[in-house]
């Protein structure tokens, strides 16, 4: 029989499956139905709420006296300069967990894909981070980085590298730096549990062919094992900007959003906005326009990382 | 020798050297993630003073063990730890009893409401949670639910049950009906059941 894969696949697929027509209200509706209506009362409603919210202005109090302004809030949050530094920062705060997380998970991962001894230890201990609640690993990082008795400014003079307390808190640079090594000492296992599934599902003996043909160490990497873990790489890449470009927590218990502003990012400020200032409209419109922007990056990173461009590395 | 004894040769010293240099990262790394739980840990015994101590105290410190009983007697905690499990527990059943039915019926049926619900899934999980918190928090509010547990189950159950349909849905996907149907119809349930229907 002449079959090709298409026709196979579907095969397969009605031996599977079965389909369910539109009117009947079969088992497998029945099924599913709770869980969706559940889904879309609790983030439907909501979210048709915060569309109500985004397009109105009230002068008071919510529902009394509202009228419909359309795209006057959104313009107003896209015109306030400070808008576009929260929006710096987040970008700075993501690039900075990305650009330093990532390499240090592919190192951990490259190092744990032999074969150590007890290496399954390893792996177990290494989830550990992730394990405890945000806020209280921030807390056990601030204690850590209190200037006036905190051990890393200590263990620093210690070594000789630095002559007086870095005060950690006080600047923005070193606020950033709490914040994106607290970010990634919780990721490291989320990022590195990733990679490490995807390089071994790199197969040895292309690492043999590569090194007959006279490849060393450096160029074995950049020729087998980075465009192998092209997909991996992306998984990784897309959970760990997600998870920092609306990062609330770790931030706000870290710096409380900085000296000053200089590292509240646009979550922070919507939560600023709506508790502090009762500015429900302005934090709706900006909510909405933060989903805007994390769509952005997921696309310009899926994009960047689909299989037409190349993966080398200089 | 032949070129395969080198070849092998040289790939057996590159491997010891990949392992003990692997073992010294891993080292490093582990010290860098366990220090701070270590420091936590050793300040949890120490006096007010010892912890504001400059420089710090690493050991010689006087070890009150009485802090892990103070904190349990004195403040809310057990009220805090109780709460805590029982909004993880409720939280997680609910959303087991929405979600797995909902991957099965997904992953083994074609319709297009499961497409839908599927693309419904997939949205929730992008939405960030404080953008959902503006408006979450005004209909609690008109609710008379704010500061209540009833909420947080609510709120954590919407966010967390996609992610179970998503990955249920995976664990489904690589199994047959046929072999679910099988698995079935041995259970004592399904066999009592036939019974009752007064099937043979």
């Amino acid at each position: 029989m002449n079959m090709n894969f298409t026709d196979w696949k579907e095969y397969v697929q009605n031996m599977r499956t079965s389909m369910s027509s539109v009117k009947s209200l079969s088992f497998d509706k029945l099924l599913l139905l709770p869980s969706v209506v559940y889904i879309t009362v609790i983030i439907g409603v909501p979210a048709l709420f915060l569309a109500y919210l985004t397009v109105t202005q009230d002068v008071f109090s919510l529902f009394l006296d509202t009228r419909f302004v359309g795209l006057e809030n959104i313009i107003s949050v896209l015109t306030s300069g400070d808008f576009w530094l929260f929006t710096g920062n987040t970008l700075l705060y993501t690039a900075g967990v990305i650009g330093i997380g990532i390499p240090i998970q592919l190192g951990i991962a490259i190092a744990l894909n032999t074969d150590l001894p007890y290496r399954r230890v390893w792996q177990t201990l290494l989830l550990i981070p992730w394990t405890i609640p945000f806020v209280i690993s921030t807390v056990m990082w601030k204690l850590m980085f209190i200037p006036e008795f905190g051990v890393i400014n200590h263990l620093l003079i210690e070594v000789g590298l630095i002559e007086q307390q870095i005060q950690w808190f006080s600047g923005t640079g070193t606020a950033y730096f709490t914040a994106i090594i607290t970010t990634i000492w919780i990721m490291t296992p989320l990022g590195t549990t990733i990679l490490l599934a995807g390089l071994e599902s790199i197969p040895d003996n292309l690492y043999e062919a590569s090194y007959i043909d006279g490849a060393g160490l450096w160029n074995q990497f950049r020729h087998v094992t980075l465009p192998l873990l092209r997909p991996a790489l992306t998984a990784v890449l897309v959970i760990e900007s997600m998870l920092a470009l609306r990062g609330f927590e770790i931030i706000y218990t870290m710096t409380r959003g900085g000296p000053g502003r200089s590292t509240t990012v646009v979550a922070i400020d919507i939560y600023r906005q709506m508790i502090r200032n009762g500015n429900a409209h302005y934090a709706a419109a900006e909510g909405l326009i933060l989903v805007v922007l994390i769509l952005i990056v997921l696309g310009i990173i899926v994009k960047g990382l689909s299989s037409d461009t190349e993966l080398e590395v200089e | 020798m032949g070129l395969w004894e080198r070849i092998n040769q040289n790939q057996a010293l590159i491997n010891q050297l990949h392992r003990a240099v692997a073992i010294v990262v891993l080292g490093l790394v582990l010290i860098w993630l366990f220090f701070p739980i270590l420091w936590a840990l050793e300040t949890s015994l120490k006096t007010r003073a010892a912890t504001v101590a400059s420089p710090p105290i690493y050991w010689g410190f006087d070890v009150q063990w009485q802090n892990f009983i103070l904190v349990w007697t004195e403040t809310a905690l057990p009220t805090y730890i109780f709460n805590g499990l029982f909004i993880a527990t409720v939280t997680t059943i609910l959303s087991l009893i929405l979600g797995v039915p909902h991957a099965y019926a997904i992953s083994m049926y074609q319709s297009r409401l499961g497409d839908a619900s599927l693309l419904l899934v997939t949205i929730t999980r992008i939405v960030p949670p404080i953008t959902i918190l503006v408006p979450i928090y005004f209909i609690f509010s008109s609710l008379n639910l704010i500061n209540t547990k009833v909420a947080i189950i609510i709120a954590q159950t919407a966010f967390l049950e996609p992610f179970v349909v998503w990955i249920v849905k995976g664990s489904f996907d690589s199994k047959s009906r046929s072999l679910i149907g099988r698995v079935a119809k041995r259970s004592r349930l399904c066999r009592w059941y036939s019974q009752l229907r007064g099937h043979s």
